[in-house]
């Protein structure tokens, strides 16, 4: 439905930019800068990988420098299947990165809970503070199929990411993709795939189009301010996706990201807001955990 | 018939509501007394207009004819003074020509815009605020009808075609006893019903639309009118040399028909239609929105003191949106429909007290959304119904010659019906359960009470001093957080989960006239205090969400602020200054942590100042100036940093205003041949909007630049300077 909706806005927003005579430039506009605070982001995944998590402060929104990595944070990972559990430390690799990662790989299970502690003093008043959030990891996303078929919408060429899979009837689902292309991943989260299940009451789905992506073919037909910010595709490029099932909370963060991220458009966007967050003590940022079902295919010719 | 006025001048008018000239003598056959005849200077029209039985006024009889001495008109040339009203504001078909129009497209609303207390949602847009509140709280009627949606091309141009408009009339919170369920205000656009004795027509060719209106008599009894406008920015894809774009289709259009005849003397039906929808078509998608609305009325005179008036009014807004794949069509469509029933009863008790009292019923249907496509399931959404019921009272009386009052309420209930699923929710808005109802259940009703007083002193024949209170709910609101004029218009009813807003409007003024009532000036100061607002909680889902009752918050709300209007009627040079100085804002748990924040309607200052002026027989010309404080504007104040990619972070509501807004706009008009005699008329408009090229800003993004790839502003501004030139014609 999300799609959906995306689709739709576009629309109006393609006629409306073809109506009016609108004009944008650069301005400068000043705003008060809040006090910092922290921010932190990590996912763990049931991949056997050294799960990550960064650690960083807020910065003034115009400032011309890369926003602080917190350093001295003690980080831990509580894993809990409710039966036993399992605490890990997260040290920095290289001091001064704010990336903090297990000692070794672990895998994440679906069905154990996940709780996340950082610990440190980041406003320097001599005393320590701790940020937590909890998560639980769904159970994998069992996706039967998955392929990209070419398709014709208007004068654009799409490639569209088709799966099969049974829905799950009448708990509300909610996925998200993380895809490379040609080997080139794309880790930014305003270019995640999301989408949900909320209209399929539990059918079994035949290559549902999940997502597109434009031919590289149609690059010229957009500005290049909006080409900047878009994955094209291209005949015979090979793609990766990790499908996943998140929960519903991580599924508004990763749209809010997107819909957030350039300011709010007052034809089709909300007021500005807030992303959501689920790490504690007034922190920003994000804590995780999902199940990784990868599949590959081919853009047909 | 009866014989209410005999001036020195007589008219006279048939069986049929058609005049017939005698020799200089005139007889005024009306079926009600509010006219009014006025010594002027000499003048070559007299206006009669007979204000039927329901106070409306159904005939205006125009003629050009070397009269003097005497205009007879619907209204007292000192009526700002004497009518207990206040924040009332009536422009008439010729005072809104004279306003420079974007791309000449004269247009009601945004001749409404330029009246004191009165704002529009954003650059460009038909949308208006009047006193703080919000815009789907102005009750929009078009010949009595509701109209859901008021725009054409995302809110640039308004629904009215004003070739058809015979005035608009403006009520900031103290509207006729006999209308109800807004929290702010009226605005009653009255078609033309002119009657006129023979074939007459108008119309205009202009940049963006052409237009044609006619109206003449059908026998003695009947007369009829047909508008119609559409605009042709599609024509000139045709001409383009990518022959995608030749496909593709832009346009509105308006079809306006009336047609009334009078059953007997003491009976006139009448039939009123408006259909007007705009349409996109373009090789991606299309969209296509608009109002449909029909009305049917019988007014009866019981005698020379009581009429009635029963009407059947239908209205519906929709709206479809379609994009086309490889292999099938998807197909979004929305609605909202409401069929009401009406009767009203006009009074006359003595020459001290009229009173208005009646009822209405409305059955309210609304469709959010169904989404089909060919080889997917369907989505739909679950419609509501609900019914309301209205009875009303009101009286204006005359305590003596310097006191006048008027009085009313309205009780309605508002019930809720199935069939529908309704949700409950916890404290935290999750969901807690469901309940589904069968077809015509009544589940839920709301009965409210809406209060109207108003008193006037007259101090002396040309100044008095003026109090209002009203007391108006609101039974359904629109959900729609963006500050501009999508069509993706959401209509929802109060329901267990949403209760019905409430306003009281309290409000004082002066009010004084110059030069025999030639220039006319007021100030008036008011307070509102709302309850039960909306508003959404941060990252709500508007669109295509069953739970949305889950997403909404209120709380109160209140605006106050002092209006002045410096306005002139006569002479070579008319036109009006006119300040705002206001207030708005909003208290909601769950929104801005629970502390109060501007509304995003929330403007100090407003400035606007019209005048025309008429330089020769053959040129006016015409020029306003707008100035307002910027609206109030949420803006980062921090980022994050996650993966590369900046993120905003933000730590309250409207802390910071956008830039001022101004602009000037300025016409000229060229009557070839200006002589009342000639049987054809033409004039040519030449106007440029925002002449000055101001950069009023419409939107601020942000972006993260591609050289440093640090977070930067832009700013998008709609319209520099836009020239237009229309032709407009009369016989």
């Amino acid at each position: 439905m999300n799609k959906i909706k995306s689709i739709s806005a576009s629309v109006i927003a393609l006629l409306f930019i073809a109506t009016i005579s609108s004009c944008t430039e650069d301005t400068t506009i000043n705003t008060k800068t809040s006090a910092y605070v922290p921010v932190i982001y990590g996912t763990i995944t049931n991949q056997n990988i050294r799960q990550q998590i960064q650690v960083s402060s807020s910065s003034g929104f115009f400032d011309k420098e890369i926003n602080k990595r917190i350093s001295k944070a003690i980080v831990t990972l509580k894993e809990d299947s409710g039966m036993v559990s399992k605490l890990y430390m997260l040290t920095q690799d290289s001091v001064g990165s704010g990336i903090y990662a297990t000692k070794d790989p672990m895998m994440g299970k679906p069905g154990w809970n996940y709780k996340l502690s950082v610990v440190m003093d980041f406003n320097n008043d001599g005393s320590d503070e701790e940020y937590t959030a909890e998560c639980n990891m769904p159970k994998a996303l069992k996706v039967d199929s998955f392929n990209i078929s070419k398709k014709k919408v208007g004068e654009y060429t799409l490639y569209s990411l088709n799966i099969s899979a049974q829905d799950d009837g009448d708990v509300e689902n909610y996925y998200m993709g993380k895809y490379s292309i040609n080997g080139v991943w794309y880790n930014k989260i305003s270019k995640y795939i999301a989408f949900n299940d909320v209209s399929l009451n539990g059918e079994y789905v035949k290559n549902l189009s999940v997502w597109n992506f434009n031919d590289v073919a149609d690059k010229s037909k957009f500005s290049d301010d909006d080409a900047k910010d878009m994955i094209f595709m291209s005949s015979g490029d090979s793609m990766i996706v990790e499908f996943s099932n998140i929960s519903k909370a991580y599924y508004n963060f990763i749209n809010e990201c997107a819909s957030q991220k350039n300011g709010s458009n007052p034809m089709f966007g909300g007021p500005p807001a807030n992303i959501s967050t689920n790490i504690s003590n007034g922190a920003r940022g994000f804590f995780t955990a999902y199940a990784v079902s990868s599949m590959s295919a081919k853009a047909p010719e | 018939m009866t014989l209410s006025k005999t001036l020195g001048l007589v008219l006279r008018t048939s069986s049929s509501s058609l005049p017939i000239l005698v020799l200089g003598f005139f007889v005024i056959c009306s079926s009600y007394t509010d006219l009014y005849a006025q010594k002027t200077k000499p003048r070559k029209k007299v206006n009669v207009i007979n204000r039927d039985s329901t106070g409306n006024d159904s005939n205006r009889i125009s003629y050009e004819r070397n009269i003097h001495e005497v205009v007879v008109t619907s209204q007292r040339k000192e009526a700002n003074i004497t009518d207990t009203r206040m924040g009332v504001q009536k422009l008439t078909g010729s005072e809104i020509q004279k306003v420079p129009a974007l791309l000449g497209e004269i247009d009601v609303v945004k001749a409404i815009q330029l009246l004191p207390g009165v704002q529009s949602t954003s650059e460009g847009s038909s949308g208006f605020n009047v006193r703080g509140g919000g815009a789907d709280q102005n009750l929009i009627l078009l010949d009595n009808t509701n109209i859901y949606n008021a725009s054409h091309m995302f809110g640039f141009f308004s629904v009215f075609n004003n070739d058809a408009v015979k005035s608009a009339e403006l009520y900031k919170g103290n509207m006729p006893i006999k209308y109800g369920g807004r929290l702010s205000s009226l605005l009653d656009v009255e078609m033309k019903d002119d009657a006129p004795e023979k074939v007459k027509g108008a119309g205009g060719i202009g940049l963006i639309s052409s237009r044609l209106t006619l109206e003449g008599p059908l026998g003695e009894r009947t007369s009829w009118l047909v508008s119609g406008r559409r605009s042709y920015a599609d024509l000139f894809l045709r001409m383009s040399s990518d022959p995608e774009k030749r496909k593709e289709y832009l346009y509105f259009y308006d079809f306006n028909a009336k047609v009334s005849h009078r059953l007997s003397m003491t009976d006139k039906v009448g039939l009123n239609l408006y259909n007007g929808r705009d349409r996109f078509i373009s090789s991606f998608g299309d969209i296509g929105y608009g109002n449909f609305v029909a009305s049917a009325f019988w007014n009866h005179i019981f005698s020379d003191k009581l009429f009635s008036k029963l009407s059947l009014n239908y209205t519906k807004y929709s709206y479809d949106l379609a994009w086309k794949v490889t292999d099938s069509r998807a197909e979004w469509q929305s609605d909202i429909q409401n069929l009401e029933a009406r009767l009203d009863f006009s009074h006359t008790i003595s020459d001290k007290l009229n009173l208005q009292y009646g009822a209405t019923t409305t059955y309210h249907m609304f469709n959010p959304a169904m989404i089909t496509r060919a080889g997917y399931p369907d989505f739909r959404m679950n419609k509501s119904y609900a019914l309301e019921h209205t009875i009303y009272f009101g009286a204006e009386q005359n305590l003596s010659k310097a006191i006048s009052v008027n009085y009313g309420a309205r009780l309605t209930a508002f019930r809720n019906m199935g069939k529908t699923l309704q949700y409950h929710y916890d404290n935290n808005y999750d969901v807690s359960g469901a309940t589904e109802y069968g077809n015509g259940k009544i589940y839920h009703t709301y009965i409210r009470p809406e209060f109207r007083a108003g008193l006037v002193y007259k101090l002396n024949e040309w100044s008095s001093v003026k109090a209002n209170f009203t007391h108006n709910t609101q039974f359904i609101q629109i959900a729609n957080n963006s500050d501009s004029g999508s069509p993706l218009d959401l209509w929802f009813p109060a329901s267990p989960n949403i209760k019905p807003q409430e306003a009281n409007q309290y409000s004082v003024g002066y009010f004084r006239n110059f030069k025999d009532n030639a220039i006319e000036t007021s100030v008036e100061f008011y307070y509102k205090g709302m309850n039960n607002v909306i508003d959404f909680k941060d990252n709500a889902q508007i669109l295509l969400n069953e739970k949305l009752d889950g997403d909404i918050r209120t709380g109160k709300g209140k605006s106050y602020g002092m209006e002045i209007m410096v306005k002139k009627n006569t002479g070579r040079l008319t036109g009006f200054v006119n300040y705002t100085l206001a207030h708005t804002d909003r208290t909601i748990a769950g929104i801005n942590n629970g502390k109060t924040y501007l509304a995003p309607n929330d403007k100090t200052h407003s400035i606007n100042i019209l005048g025309s002026y008429e330089l020769s027989k053959k040129w006016d010309v015409s020029a306003e100036w707008i100035f307002s404080t910027g609206t109030p504007v949420t803006y980062p104040t921090g980022r994050m940093e996650i993966n590369g990619e900046y993120y905003p972070i933000y730590t309250g509501k409207s802390q910071e205003r956008k830039e001022p807004y101004h602009r000037m706009d300025i016409s000229a008009t060229y009557h070839p041949h200006k002589h009342p005699k000639r049987w054809y008329q033409g004039e040519w408009v030449f106007s440029v909007y925002n002449v000055y090229w101001h950069k009023n800003p419409w939107m601020t993004s942000f972006d993260q630049n591609t050289a440093d790839g640090y977070p930067q502003a832009k700013m998008t501004y709609l319209f520099g300077a836009i020239p237009s030139v229309t032709y407009n014609f009369k016989f």
